[in-house]
């Protein structure tokens, strides 16, 4: 696994060569391929998980409605506002993008780390498919408070989808990628038509417009399940608006949006959120206020059967996959395996995470952690771009001078995730409340390392 | 020939829209619901790899 920094920089390099350079006015792509993109990716086996959990966490209908609208809102304003303007000026992928500003070394950090982001969450799509293929093994499932592995035979179906998954992964990404395309809308119709068809399991009757009384009563009650904390609006908000921080406020996005014509296809987003983060999340709801498990699987089986529980499996196959590939690009700079050996690393590591509940239980949590962690280089990007010119100082430092770890960026990110993780520790500030003020204030502490250091390195060099 | 594809596969996605409706207004049960979804989920791939899975040019 070891490799010396020129390597690392090297083998990086060649992995995105094929996107090096910004894109071109001929290869720029029309507003269609970004709705269907958005509406495509934010339909995923983890709306299945998320949907229950604000139920289990006592949202009630108003935060749910409300919150879920204003939240969805500020995460298609961020995408419009942060993200895609940087996208179309630049036109860089987001790896080319950094390693301009911070160097490679520091890039490969934030590429490993990603790698371990990735695995976790395609862990959890791991764990979500089993919950459906184990249905007619009887197998034990997991409950909403398990947090380890509470059986033999959850054990041992987890590690059957995994191996699975990895060895489809190994064999042929390209064509999973397509068939996911394919299942997408099915997908999002299947949640739709099994909320739809659970209604009258919960009282819901036609015509008798006693929906919003039920779903007061029986569905977001305000009131959270046992072992569960209570979540209030802001929780909605903040988790809504940062499910996919790492995309936009994290700037992951500018890979894609750098094709967008104009830097209006940002709103495109605005598909994926009311359809992924909207409407399957509702829907989802519905599905467990109406089940007698906490298990996706078992959730979407009692409600429509058998097209329930392949949903269940093909969203988390289907979310899995990329994810898988996405973990594999990034461990392959650092070991310099072939692909195939990547994917089974990442597959291993993904199956035995899987294996834990606590990563399906608590996806919300590490939702939101994973746009933390994410978060500070985004707002390393925006302060490098609009910022640090306008501070008399060099944008794109770390090329400019053939750094490889610029140590403004760097340290950005170390010092304001270690102050996440005093502010959750020791002063109990929940996860879905730190992304924004981490984004906020790191740019400001970008801006003022980059003063010292920059004005340090040319002191030294002068 | 060209069309049998999308039909196939808008048929699947009606397989499943129509009985979850039908069992929300109380006029299937759930068995026959759960059968026709399973039946309209199979026609959608059907039609739909063929229709929406083929590798574009920018792709190969």
């Amino acid at each position: 696994m070891a490799a010396s920094s020129s390597t690392i920089a090297k083998r990086l390099d060649a992995l995105y060569e094929f996107d090096r350079e910004p894109v071109r006015k001929n290869k720029l792509q029309g507003i269609g391929n970004f709705l269907g993109m958005y509406a495509g990716e934010h339909v995923a086996g983890t709306e299945f998980v998320i949907g229950m959990l604000f139920v289990a966490h006592g949202v009630s209908v108003k935060e749910m409605f409300v919150g879920g609208l204003i939240g969805n809102i500020l995460a298609v304003l961020s995408w419009a506002f942060l993200t895609a303007p940087i996208a179309v000026k630049v036109r860089l992928s987001l790896y080319w993008q950094l390693k301009k500003i911070c160097g490679p070394i520091l890039v490969f950090l934030y590429n490993i780390v990603n790698a371990l982001m990735f695995c976790f969450l395609a862990g959890a799509m791991v764990a979500v498919a089993a919950t459906a293929v184990g249905i007619p093994f009887n197998i034990q499932m997991p409950t909403l408070t398990d947090m380890f592995p509470n059986s033999l035979g959850w054990v041992l179906t987890v590690f059957g989808v995994g191996a699975v998954i990895t060895v489809m992964a190994i064999l042929g990404f390209d064509a999973l990628a397509r068939f996911a395309k394919v299942a997408a809308p099915w997908m999002f119709l299947v949640f739709v038509t099994a909320a739809i068809a659970v209604l009258p399991k919960l009282g819901v009757e036609t015509g008798s417009g006693n929906f919003w009384q039920v779903a007061n009563e029986r569905i977001w009650t305000g009131v959270a399940q046992q072992g569960q904390s209570q979540f209030s609006i802001w929780h909605v908000i903040f988790f809504t608006w940062l499910a996919n921080a790492a995309m936009h406020l994290g700037m992951s996005d500018l890979t894609i949006l750098r094709y967008a014509k104009k830097w209006t296809y940002g709103f495109a987003s605005a598909v994926g959120m009311f359809l992924g983060h909207y409407v399957a999340w509702l829907a989802s709801g519905i599905l467990y206020a109406a089940a007698t498990s906490a298990a996706p699987g078992v959730v979407a089986y009692e409600a429509i059967g058998l097209a329930g529980a392949i949903c269940v499996v093909i969203a988390g196959w289907t979310t899995a996959n990329p994810t898988l590939y996405r973990a594999g690009m990034a461990l392959q700079v650092a070991s310099g395996w072939t692909r195939w050996k990547v994917t089974l690393v990442a597959g291993l590591v993904t199956t035995a995470a899987a294996m834990f509940p606590a990563l399906v239980m608590k996806l919300l949590d590490f939702v939101a952690l994973y746009g933390l962690v994410l978060v500070p280089m985004g707002a390393v990007i925006f302060a490098d771009y609009y910022l640090i010119p306008k501070m008399k100082l060099e944008s794109y430092f770390a090329e400019k001078r053939g750094i490889s770890f610029n140590w403004a960026a760097g340290a950005t990110w170390f010092l304001m995730l270690a102050i996440a993780l005093v502010m959750n520790l020791n002063f109990s500030v929940e996860l879905y409340f730190l992304p924004v003020p981490v984004w906020i204030v790191s740019v400001g502490v970008y801006m003022l390392f980059s003063g010292v250091y920059q004005r340090n390195l040319k002191t030294i060099k002068s | 020939m060209k069309y049998i594809y999308p039909i196939i596969g808008a048929a699947g996605l009606l397989l499943l829209l129509i009985p979850a409706i039908m069992r929300f207004a109380g006029s299937m049960d759930p068995v026959q619901m759960k059968n026709l979804m399973f039946i309209g989920t199979l026609l959608w791939f059907a039609g739909a790899i063929p229709w929406l899975g083929k590798r574009t040019p920018e792709e190969s």
